[in-house]
């Protein structure tokens, strides 16, 4: 196919172009030849939108002939829902998003709906990155709190983490002692950590429940025994509520330089305040302003590290490497590999106000991205000369994009069954907690007591219990001792739901619950959730599940009726198989973050997001194994899929192998490849489809983008 | 022998390294990526310089939850703490356990048993992270765990079987922290399921007909771009087919076993992740963990831990009593280990809470001399009196038995020093 002049660039991306053009000829080097359609469709499908063309969408940009076609693709990729899919992942390992923890969430989950709903209204940087630093309040309320609460308990920490992701430069040796390598003093790190450490995550709970809770502590007429089984009552009573939580600011809180500090400006223990670590915050009237001084010095343009940094982190992101390597270990003697196109890039980024989005337009539609991708061994990142786009492993959340793809009709679609019941636990617990918050100090006094009592007597039938247990076991009565056991159990669900009945539900039973409404995807409208839909634990009940079953049932419906399917047994096939593509192979970014462990995700470098930006696209062979014998390839080949769908409305041999060659690779097979697998038809029939799928997915063609 | 820091730049050695490591998970010869020896900062001459290992390999028992040191390994008849659980005598001279362990007792002339471990961490997940690494959690970096380290130091035993493994356990691990990912341990959930996608689900003809059509489909792109990374990925599918072929499988298969040695080690995942852990070292495999979950006693102490412990004590004597009869026991360590103890007062609960301050741990084989106890805690467990052993002291010791560079300095992406068993000081008494 013949290949098309790249789109008539805008004016920014031809100066990028220029620049580097004049730099390959102070260094007499030649640029790489322009990409084939084929290679830029392929490439600009995996860094805007994350994953690979359908046939569909592959040979419609083929047969195109018009000469914008380039520019158009781009800004309907961008503007597409499968941008935010692909953008989340790459903050997600930014911002280590990780709800896998143990010990209660790691982040909340109104955290991870900010992120989407920030990436997908494109809010610009800056922006994105002062809601992050001061956001305070309920997690109902404000899902960037999430951001402090990431890293609650951790203050120092957080601190580094900060001054890392966001101006890419590293304080962390710093909290311990002078920086060995670059300037920075452990004072200095003090004086920065002074700026957030009044920031706190907690539970949230009534002034009423805290000072109870004390005052009952330190009731001399309790015995030690009493005084514990009624901080159980508290535990328990908190328990239904324990996910809502609050990041308060307190601005006199201070951090104190360690018992060990060696230097001679300061004691040690002394309390430090807060300093900027160069440059100069605005000035505040009050205590209270400091934080937001912070956050204005840190995203202000005449910041030069802010701007660097996300700057070289786009750049990267399009063009497989960064003009600084590594992005996050900047020093005053950090030089970019083509310093006049660092400068003009950075320029640019504050003269579009940090649209990231915009950012990556001009990134993508100059000829140098648009060029075919360097293969040279890059040894020292600094030395490389940008005649195009490095080529890289596609990440695992592209690959396994990529597949769903090939699997699931409706790729883009948001997980919303997960959703709902997100939503649905949310408002529950937030009901729960207003309730919980509404009790005066004698009504929650009356509860506590209440609660220890009833307590102490399931205790009392407890221990009676695990005697006999004991005997039992002493006694090789397996029965007996597994009964027993489970009694147990059951005792202690009697506690959370005696709470429940006795604490919550005649507050709640005042103030009737108000229907959630949810809005649904694809035209399937809205559904009304009763939010008294929760067990004892806060869980969804089987009944809601089973409405959600419904809708699912019935946007697959819709569908068959759309494809023409009648037909009994391939009705049943095309039900099962779409109701686990929707359930399974979902967007990266729609699924756990990060995917549990032994997931294909996982397998492939997925971040564990327990670390900054920790993904990997090393090969390993589980992960070979996973691809030649795990059950994914029976999936994909399965007729109700997306691919093999495509292959069976194809006519003839030649076609259907075009077909399975541009599902996966972007490109109509070659004449020699034709051949090869056609050789096979008399000896294999129509396995030679399967065949071509398999090898095509175990090639490396599939696996790199070029 | 030993260099400064100075002499090798830093970035240098970094990047240099960094170049090294881009080859395929399994593959590449672990022996080469370490780092040469003239590394040194920060923890110079903190602890005892490498010995010749006695030991060349670790099995490492992890007590998920907290184990009770009273209740186990540190019973004190007579005192008000120590609750229901009795004490009875072993194999050793004078040296008594709890009545749960009695397969254990009788092989107690084979262990060390550390009473004075002390920690400051008493939740699960930072001390779980504390054990295994030796470094407390931290918000900005991954540290490798033990097995990571053993690796990176001796490299691997054998061709194709991958030279770690975690068996069992919902337990996070910390893996190869900021080492590169062909030092992360494989897991295997179920070890009586083994390694999974090992074998195909089509006839071996058809297998080899399309991974040929694989092959030479990609050919023209393998030549046009010629680069490390795609040659990875062709290694990487030769290595599974290899494995897949490969003798060494057999090793992940239990089912291979006599029944009767089965059902030794217990019917128990814990037992049989046992059994997998004894196949595994007998093939080359240097580290090999398997979880117990269950130990996490707030309640019902005096009813779960005699449970937990048929569970451990069937397990462990069957482990012992095997690599003994193989000759393996004289270079295996097996180590049994735990995040903290749990509170000597008993609670309203009858349980125990969690209890860093003194608890305890094991040593068995691989040069250490059995039949010792080291340290103690006071009269009630509340309080070590005697030879206080930290997390990385501990874990110190098992480097030591392997001869790993106690003292070698090895950077983090970030260039920031870490040492085998951040400093810990070995107990180079438990060694005969």
């Amino acid at each position: 196919m013949a290949s098309v002049e790249a789109a008539e660039p805008l004016s920014p991306s031809a100066k990028i172009d220029q620049l580097l053009e004049s730099s390959w000829q102070q260094q007499g080097i030649e640029p790489l030849p322009a990409a084939s359609d084929e290679i830029f469709l392929r490439r600009i499908y995996l860094d805007a939108i994350g994953r690979i063309p359908t046939a569909a969408e592959a040979d419609k940009f083929l047969a195109d002939s018009s000469t914008d076609k380039r520019s158009a693709l781009i800004d309907e990729l961008l503007a597409s829902p499968g941008y935010g899919n692909h953008a989340f992942n790459f903050w997600a390992d930014i911002l280590r998003m990780n709800e896998n923890l143990g010990g209660g969430p790691n982040i909340v989950p109104s955290y991870i709906d900010w992120l989407r709903e920030a990436l997908e209204k494109n809010v610009p940087y800056d922006e994105m990155v002062r809601q992050l630093i001061t956001a305070e309040g309920a997690s109902s309320e404000n899902g960037a709190m999430g951001y402090t609460y990431r890293d609650r308990g951790m203050p120092l920490d957080h601190m580094a983490n900060t001054v890392r992701i966001f101006l890419g430069t590293r304080l962390e040796c710093a909290q311990c002692h002078n920086h060995p390598f670059d300037k920075w003093t452990q004072m200095d790190f003090f004086h920065m950590a002074a700026y957030s450490y009044g920031m706190s995550a907690n539970g949230r709970r009534s002034t009423a429940f805290g000072d109870l809770q004390q005052e009952m502590n330190q009731d001399k007429e309790l015995s030690r025994d009493e005084k514990r089984n009624i901080q159980r009552a508290f535990q328990e009573i908190s328990r239904p509520v324990r996910n809502d939580l609050v990041v308060e600011y307190s601005a006199d809180k201070l951090p104190q330089l360690p018992h060990d500090y060696k230097y001679d400006d300061a004691e040690p223990k002394q309390k430090i305040g807060a300093k900027t670590m160069f440059g100069e915050a605005p000035e505040v009237a009050s205590p209270g302003e400091q934080l937001h001084a912070y956050a204005a010095w840190m995203t202000s343009s005449e910041n030069p590290r802010f701007t660097k940094v996300i700057t070289n982190r786009l750049w990267k992101e399009a063009m497989g490497l960064g003009l600084i390597e590594p992005v996050d270990e900047l020093t005053d003697a950090t030089q970019a590999a083509v310093p006049e196109l660092f400068d003009y890039l950075c320029e640019q980024m504050v003269a579009l106000d940090y649209d990231m989005k915009a950012f990556l337009r001009m990134i993508y539609h100059t000829q140098t991205y648009q060029r075919e991708a360097s293969v040279e061994e890059i040894l020292v990142p600094g030395e490389y000369a940008f005649t195009g786009p490095v080529m890289r492993r596609m990440s695992a959340e592209q690959i396994w994009d990529s597949i769903v793809t090939l699997i699931n009709s409706t790729p883009e679609m948001s997980n919303w069954r997960g959703e709902a019941e997100r939503e649905i636990r949310e408002v529950a617990a937030q009901r729960m907690s207003d309730a919980l918050s509404s009790k005066s100090k004698a009504e929650m006094r009356r509860d506590v007591n209440r609660v220890a009592n009833f307590q102490k007597d399931l205790q009392d039938q407890l221990v009676d219990l695990q005697k006999q247990q004991a005997q039992a076991r002493k006694a090789k009565d397996t029965k007996l001792t597994q009964e027993l056991g489970k009694k147990s159990n059951q005792l202690r669900n009697q506690l959370r739901s005696w709470i429940m009945d006795q604490v919550y539900e005649p507050v709640l039973a005042k103030s009737p619950a108000q229907p959630v409404v949810l809005q649904l995807p694809d035209g399937l409208g809205e559904m009304s959730m009763d939010p008294n839909q929760v067990d004892g634990n806060g869980r969804p009940t089987g009944a809601f599940r089973k409405q959600l079953d419904a809708k699912t049932n019935q946007l697959i419906e819709r569908e068959m009726g759309e494809l023409g399917i009648t037909d009994k047994r391939d009705s049943q096939v095309y039900l099962g198989f779409r109701r686990t593509a929707m359930a399974t192979y979902l967007r990266a970014s729609q699924l756990r973050t990060p995917a549990p462990a032994g997931h294909f995700l996982q397998q492939f470098g997925q971040s564990d997001r327990e670390t900054i930006e920790n993904a990997e696209a090393a090969a390993s062979v589980p992960q070979a194994l996973t691809m030649i014998n795990g059950p994914l390839f029976q999936t994909i080949s399965n007729p109700a899929s997306v691919l093999m769908r495509a292959v069976a409305d194809a006519e003839q041999p030649q076609e259907k192998i075009d077909t399975i060659f541009l599902s996966l690779v972007g490109r109509p097979a070659s004449q020699k490849e034709h051949a090869l697998l056609l050789a096979d038809v008399e000896s294999r029939g129509d396995k030679i489809y399967d065949d071509a799928v398999f090898a095509l997915l175990n090639s490396p063609e599939f696996l790199f983008v070029r | 022998m030993l260099l400064q820091s100075s002499d090798l730049d830093r970035r240098e050695f970094i990047s240099g390294a960094a170049k090294t490591f881009l080859g395929v998970g399994l593959g590449s010869a672990a022996s080469q990526l370490v780092a040469p020896s003239s590394v040194m900062a920060a923890g110079e001459g903190a602890s005892v310089a490498r010995q010749i290992g006695t030991a060349k390999r670790v099995i490492y028992l992890y007590m998920s939850g907290g184990m009770s040191h009273l209740d186990t390994l540190d019973v004190k008849p007579g005192a008000e703490t120590q609750g229901p659980t009795k004490a009875i005598g072993t194999s050793a001279d004078g040296v008594q356990i709890s009545e749960y362990l009695p397969k254990l007792a009788k092989h107690a002339h084979h262990a060390a048993i550390i009473n004075s471990m002390s920690s400051t961490t008493g939740a699960h997940q930072q001390g779980n992270y504390l054990q295994h690494t030796s470094y407390e959690m931290r918000g900005t970096i991954q540290h490798p765990g033990l097995g990571a380290w053993a690796l990176k130091f001796m490299g691997r035993d054998n061709g194709t079987i991958p030279p770690s493994v975690v068996i069992g356990g919902a337990s996070r691990h910390p893996g190869s922290g900021f080492f590169e990912s062909n030092f992360e341990p494989v897991a295997i959930g179920d070890p009586t399921k083994g390694l999974q996608n090992v074998k195909s689900k089509i006839a071996e003809e058809e297998f080899n007909h399309r991974m040929q059509l694989a092959d030479k489909l990609s050919e023209s792109f393998r030549e046009r771009y010629a680069k490390k990374e795609v040659r990875a990925y062709t290694s990487m599918y030769d290595d599974a087919v290899r494995l897949m072929k490969s003798p060494d499988l057999e090793a992940f298969d239990i089912s291979q076993e006599p029944e009767s040695v089965r059902e030794a080690y217990g019917s128990d995942k814990f037992g049989q992740g046992c059994l997998l852990a004894r196949r595994l070292a007998e093939n080359g495999v240097r580290h090999i963990e398997v979880t117990l979950g269950g130990w996490d006693t707030h309640q019902g102490n005096f009813i779960r831990v005699p449970e937990r412990c048929d569970i451990l004590d069937r397990g462990l004597a069957a482990l012992i009593s095997d690599l003994e009869m193989r000759g393996m026991l004289d270079d295996t360590i097996i180590a049994l280990a735990t995040e903290f103890g749990r509170t000597p007062r008993i609670n309203q609960n009858v349980g125990r809470d969690h209890y860093p301050k003194a608890f305890s741990a094991m040593l068995v084989g691989g040069g250490i001399k059995g039949g010792q106890r080291f340290g103690a805690s006071n009269e009630t467990g509340e309080e070590v009196a005697d030879k206080k052993v930290t997390i990385p002291d501990f874990n110190a010791t098992i480097a030591y038995g392997l001869g790993l560079p106690l003292n070698q300095v090895l950077y983090s992406p970030s260039k920031r020093p870490f040492t085998v068993a951040h400093k810990g000081s070995p107990l180079v008494e438990l060694f005969s």
